[in-house]
């Protein structure tokens, strides 16, 4: 089942596969802007302090910036979960492409190829190589192997959704698994949708259930979710 | 079709919350009730999202299946932090191998700067003039007052040693970093780079020597130069080869063989700039002190010996299957 959306399948060694959200480049654009403002602000208050101890503070800002400019990404990418303070605001994180966790080689790669993906200037390059890879990868993720995804949300019970009261109906037709799976989905979601929107989706999933078009097709198809909810 | 939806959730729903517990517990590091059942309530829900995925259960089942499971997936199968004995087995001589192994961009990197060196030191040193136009007023001017005169320990405190020592890091460290990453693209900016830094040193050097300097700039840079210089090719080289991966990919995709290429440059990335973070060490506290000539260069032969013997001998008699 191939899809066109930033998903991307990763397949566990338990052999089920899980998506991974893939981040898109606003949300990394303005998680990079968090970032530089946040190593800004902390050379400038340093530079503050430091300024009175001569050239031995001198010394010691120049280490801090260094450290700002080198080591901010990959220290935090890899003992913070993949997270640099700028991502973990917005919700966001680096991971292998294969789902774990990102370590020191992918971290350290696709932070120092940042050169590159900023030439010639403002990440133009970095932004074209995300379009073409079709899993929004700068060069730096392409050679570190990694991706930027949302933050797993934690498990939620608004996700099990209760079908809307209706009594089950007899299925006239036989039904595959995805079109049953179609039928369940429309159904518990159809609370969140709005009568008008809910009514104009029965009309085309009704001739699929070999249900009657027209205004009841929406509660027919709440009836024939029961039953395969109810029965398989 | 076996177990209804209805069914399944109820019968299964308390052990998903117990494992969503569990991984919220694992994910905060808070291990005070045990675990250990943990790889096995883990394999219990991927059975379960399997199962819901065959029987065609709905996307709300399974979205907080897939939940567990990734999150799982996350825990138990996440890197370790690797022992102490890899980095000393990396310093006693892995590193030196990968170089090794790398040898042909090894030439053809420090063919990059020695050329461009040589025959800038040379060019200049008969015709001193160019220095003006190959290196800026600026920077002549400042060779002049650097090296014009002898540097004794009573101009320079301690303090100047560590904000020269922050700058070797910064600038150094950050120019080698940077010569790594431009490799990408083809290997043409680690090249330019290189030449680039072969060129500057090199007229640098031939202006002060023939200006009578010299015995003021070769006994300061012959003992830093050793582990500094190197690190810069060594730069070069990882930048290199990275570059040459997709223009002879092998057998491989071109995106895979600059994956390969990447994650083989890492030791060798922080080797150089553990050499770089050396260099800066000898060059801001050894290399300033006004001690007698034929003592720093006795020095300075000796870590020049060193870092060509390392890299040459270094990790040879290892037979391991790394």
């Amino acid at each position: 089942m191939d899809r066109i959306d930033n998903h991307l399948a990763v397949e566990t060694p338990e052999g089920v596969e899980f998506e991974l959200e893939l981040s898109g480049i606003t949300l990394r654009t303005f998680a990079f802007l968090i970032d530089s403002l946040i190593k800004a602000a902390v050379v400038m208050a340093f530079s503050f302090g430091l300024f009175i101890l001569g050239g031995f503070g001198q010394g010691l800002l120049l280490l801090i910036a260094f450290g700002a400019l080198w080591l901010y990404g990959p220290l935090f990418e890899v003992f913070y979960h993949g997270q640099t303070p700028g991502k973990k605001i917005l919700g966001i994180r680096v991971v292998n492409q294969d789902g774990t966790p990102v370590g020191w080689y992918g971290a350290i790669i696709r932070n120092l190829l940042r050169v590159v993906d900023f030439l010639p200037f403002g990440y133009v390059a970095g932004i074209i190589a995300m379009v073409i890879s079709g899993k929004f990868q700068r060069l730096g993720d392409l050679a570190g192997d990694t991706v930027v995804v949302y933050e797993r949300s934690a498990f939620t019970e608004e996700e099990n959704r209760a079908l809307p009261p209706a009594e089950p109906v007899q299925l006239s037709v036989v039904l595959s698994p995805r079109e049953q799976e179609a039928i369940v989905d429309f159904s518990e979601r159809s609370s969140s949708l709005g009568p008008d929107r809910s009514a104009e989706l029965a009309e085309i999933l009704a001739p699929m259930a070999g249900a009657p078009t027209g205004p009841e097709a929406a509660r027919t198809l709440h009836g024939v979710a029961h039953r395969i909810v109810r029965w398989g | 079709m076996g177990m209804s939806q209805e069914a399944f959730v109820k019968r299964y729903q308390g052990r998903w919350l117990d494992l969503d517990e569990m991984l919220d517990r694992l994910e905060k590091g808070d291990l005070d009730r045990p675990v250990d059942d943990f790889p096995e309530r883990y394999q219990q829900v991927c059975r379960h999202l399997a199962v819901a995925r065959h029987r065609g259960y709905s996307p709300g089942v399974r979205v907080n299946l897939e939940r567990l499971v990734a999150r799982g997936h996350t825990i138990l199968y996440q890197h370790r932090p690797g022992p102490w004995e890899k980095i000393l087995d990396y310093v006693a001589g892995g590193f030196a191998r990968d170089v090794r192994k790398n040898w042909a961009y090894l030439l053809a990197a420090t063919v990059a700067f020695v050329l461009p060196f040589l025959v800038m030191m040379g060019w200049i040193y008969l015709d001193p003039e160019v220095a003006l136009d190959v290196l800026g007023e600026d920077m002549v001017f400042q060779l002049d007052a650097m090296y014009g005169s002898p540097f004794g320990d009573g101009d320079r405190g301690s303090e100047d040693d560590v904000m020269m020592f922050g700058f070797y890091i910064y600038n150094n460290v950050g120019i080698a970093l940077r010569t790594f990453g431009a490799g990408v693209m083809f290997g043409l900016g680690s090249l330019a780079i290189i030449l680039f830094n072969g060129l500057f040193i090199g007229a640098a050097s031939g202006y002060v020597t023939a200006m009578g300097y010299g015995d003021q700039f070769w006994p300061f840079v012959i003992g830093h130069g050793s582990f500094e210089l190197t690190a810069i090719v060594l730069a070069g080289m990882a930048g290199l080869k990275v570059g040459a991966a997709p223009i002879w990919p092998g057998r491989r995709g071109r995106v895979d063989a600059i994956r390969e290429a990447a994650r083989d440059s890492v030791g060798i990335i922080l080797g150089f700039s553990v050499m770089l973070i050396i260099a800066a060490f000898i060059e801001a506290f050894w290399s300033p002190r006004a001690i007698d000539a034929s003592i720093r260069y006795g020095v300075g032969a000796v870590l020049w010996a060193v870092v060509i013997l390392y890299f040459a001998l270094a990790g040879r008699s290892y037979r391991g299957t790394r």
